[in-house]
């Protein structure tokens, strides 16, 4: 079997985009699943990743593959994680089934410097996260918490 | 993987289905509760400890999830702010009860990484029994900052610890090894501020990590040492740091790492530093500042450190080597030359009285391919057309250098100077990189310098020149 210059990666939706395999071999999972793959290793399904994703994270590939060295590689991070918040936790969760770890390092560093220094109810706020607790079960974690200078 | 599409597309609606994402009245749905514990875990690793442990009160679903968390990070600056007396107050006491839940409740049975930075608050015993466990949790990168006045804090578990890769210890102390020291997984080592006890127990020390790569020493003091030799098979990256340091010190430092591939210098060399055997050096970065007062003797010493980087092909040096040339006087005839060197950065700005040094360091780079005047010249330089340097031509310009780049640039007529020489020699020269200093012209000035350079007869006629 030759080796394949490019190959198709096929999201949670069925949108297929065709990528060079240097670039695809940027995720680890893709890169066990084409090395323990057999003849069907040109196409491979990424179920967990929506086309919209999946689009972005191959553009992050592209540019650290093609461009590793380049002096904009840094502004180009700033500006990929540029987005809104739905579209970072997807980033997150896509990096993390694709093992690809400057993404998962990239979307997880930037959504960790929006808890910094804020209070249970400001994260509650800046993530729209249901505070689910009842006020029975608030009082009783006030109380464990009662050592801990930081709640 | 499927064998048809129609399967694919029903395995997507499952997993949207599952997704359970939490839809607010208002619409906005909160995505980030619904990441796998993986991906929570990985973000919580990068916050300190104390803002991982509020994330417990958000919800159910991060109620345990801190447990867990690989890293753990415990600060003890925030003690900084209060004017009590640290060791007893009140904030010291529930800063060391807290780390101590946090280690109690652990979910798993392993640590990645345990930092701890203890400067205020100060218990040995109980700070020792802190590391023992992050140890007895396999942990496999341990980073300690613990302001103490000896090392008995450091427990005798951490110099027989399997499972560590990376250590770094920043003690203002005399650092004592027990008798018996292992790491068969240490490939990290990093010391700050330590005191080194004796040549002795500090050799068997670097002796016991079979596999180190990367070993870092900053200002650490050699006072009780009068010979240290660094003696490693498998040190690839070798950086020592001695700024604070100004009085010379009587310890020689061997380094003897047959597969060292990188250096760095830093300092007013105290202790004199040679290379005994380090064949693989490729890339090397000395920094050693002017030192009033005993400018010869650390030229002197500087010649004999740059003596072993002789197969180096990357060199970035300050202004120790001009001065090496300046004062080493009669040590210039026994001065290396750098037979396989390329890449030259220099890394501070030239100035009149160090131009010819500068010019002379030309030759002993024979094959020189690419020069980097990082921060440009000193603006009161004065340069000519017809100045001595330039006859003879050093022949790595006139027949090897392929690319110059100058940093910092005023467009003063001796730097213009310069670039005009540099382009009426070299032969094969292929790029001019000009970059403007901060205060940058206005464009009209700008593109008459340009079009001035671009003007200039070049020797070398594929050269282009470009104003990144």
């Amino acid at each position: 079997m030759t080796s394949s210059k490019t190959i198709v990666l096929r999201s949670s939706d069925g949108a297929t985009f065709e990528v060079d395999e240097a670039v695809a071999l940027h995720s680890l999972m893709i890169k066990h699943r084409i090395e323990t793959g057999g003849a069907d290793s040109t196409t491979i399904d990424v179920p967990e990743v929506t086309g919209n994703t999946l689009s972005k994270v191959i553009e992050y590939c592209k540019k650290h593959v093609e461009a590793p060295n380049s002096d904009d590689l840094k502004s180009f991070d700033t500006d990929f994680v540029k987005v809104d918040q739905a579209v970072l936790c997807h980033l997150a969760k896509a990096s993390y089934y694709m093992n690809i770890k400057g993404l998962l390092d990239l979307s997880s560093k930037t959504i960790a410097d929006m808890f910094k220094g804020k209070t249970v109810e400001q994260i509650r706020e800046t993530f729209h996260i249901k505070n689910d607790f009842t006020p029975e079960e608030e009082e009783e974690l006030r109380k464990e918490n009662s050592w801990n200078l930081f709640v | 993987m499927f064998r048809n599409s129609k399967e694919a597309k029903t395995m997507s609606e499952n997993i949207h289905h599952n997704q359970h994402e939490v839809e607010h009245a208002d619409g906005m749905i909160d995505g980030i509760s619904s990441l796998p514990d993986g991906v929570l875990h990985h973000m919580l690793s990068l916050l300190p400890t104390k803002d991982v442990v509020r994330t417990s009160a958000v919800s159910k679903r991060w109620k345990n999830l801190w447990a867990s968390v690989p890293n753990l990070d415990f600060d003890d600056t925030l003690l900084y702010a209060s004017e009590v007396d640290h060791i007893h107050s009140p904030e010291s006491t529930s800063f060391m009860n807290f780390v101590e839940r946090i280690l109690r409740f652990r979910d798993t049975s392993k640590i990645e990484k345990f930092r701890l930075s203890c400067r205020v608050c100060f218990n040995s015993s109980r700070i020792s029994s802190w590391i023992s466990s992050a140890i007895m949790y396999n942990v496999r990168e341990l980073d300690l900052c613990i302001f103490a006045d000896d090392s008995s804090v450091i427990p005798q578990s951490l110099f027989d610890c399997k499972s560590l890769v990376i250590l770094k210890i920043e003690m203002d102390c005399v650092l004592v090894f027990p008798p018996r020291v292992s790491f068969p997984c240490l490939k990290t080592l990093h010391l700050s501020l330590v005191t080194f006890a004796d040549d002795d127990s500090i050799g068997k020390f670097f002796a016991s990590c079979l596999v180190l790569e990367d070993l870092v020493l900053l200002d650490c003091d050699c006072i009780n040492l009068k010979n240290l030799t660094i003696s490693s098979w498998t040190l690839k990256r070798l950086t020592i740091d001695d700024i604070p340091v100004y009085e010379p010190n009587g310890c020689k430092i061997k380094i003897d790492a047959k597969n060292l591939k990188y250096l760095k210098y830093t300092g007013y060399l105290p202790n004199e530093i040679s290379l005994s055997n380090a064949p693989s050096l490729v890339e090397a970065s000395i920094h050693i500042p002017i030192l009033n007062g005993r400018q010869k003797e650390v030229a002197c010493r500087a010649v004999d450190l740059l003596k072993g980087l002789q197969n180096v092909v990357f060199l970035r040096v300050s202004n120790c080597t001009m001065e090496c040339l300046i004062f080493a006087g009669s040590m210039l005839a026994r001065f290396p030359v750098f037979p396989k060197l390329t890449h030259l950065v220099l890394t501070m700005e030239i100035g009149d009285y160090t131009f010819g040094a500068f010019m002379d360091l030309f030759n002993f780079c024979p094959t020189l391919q690419s020069i980097n005047l990082s921060e440009g010249f000193d603006q009161c330089i004065e340069l000519g057309e017809n100045d001595s340097v330039w006859s003879p031509v050093p022949i790595c310009i006139s027949r090897h250098l392929k690319t110059l780049t100058f940093k910092n640039f005023h467009a003063n007529d001796s730097e213009i100077c310069f670039l005009k020489c540099i382009l009426k020699y070299a032969l094969v020269l292929e790029k001019m990189d000009i970059w403007w200093c901060t205060a940058r012209p206005r464009d009209k000035k700008e593109r008459d310098v340009m079009k001035e350079l671009e003007m200039i007869k070049r020797c070398s006629t594929a050269c282009v020149i470009t104003f990144p």
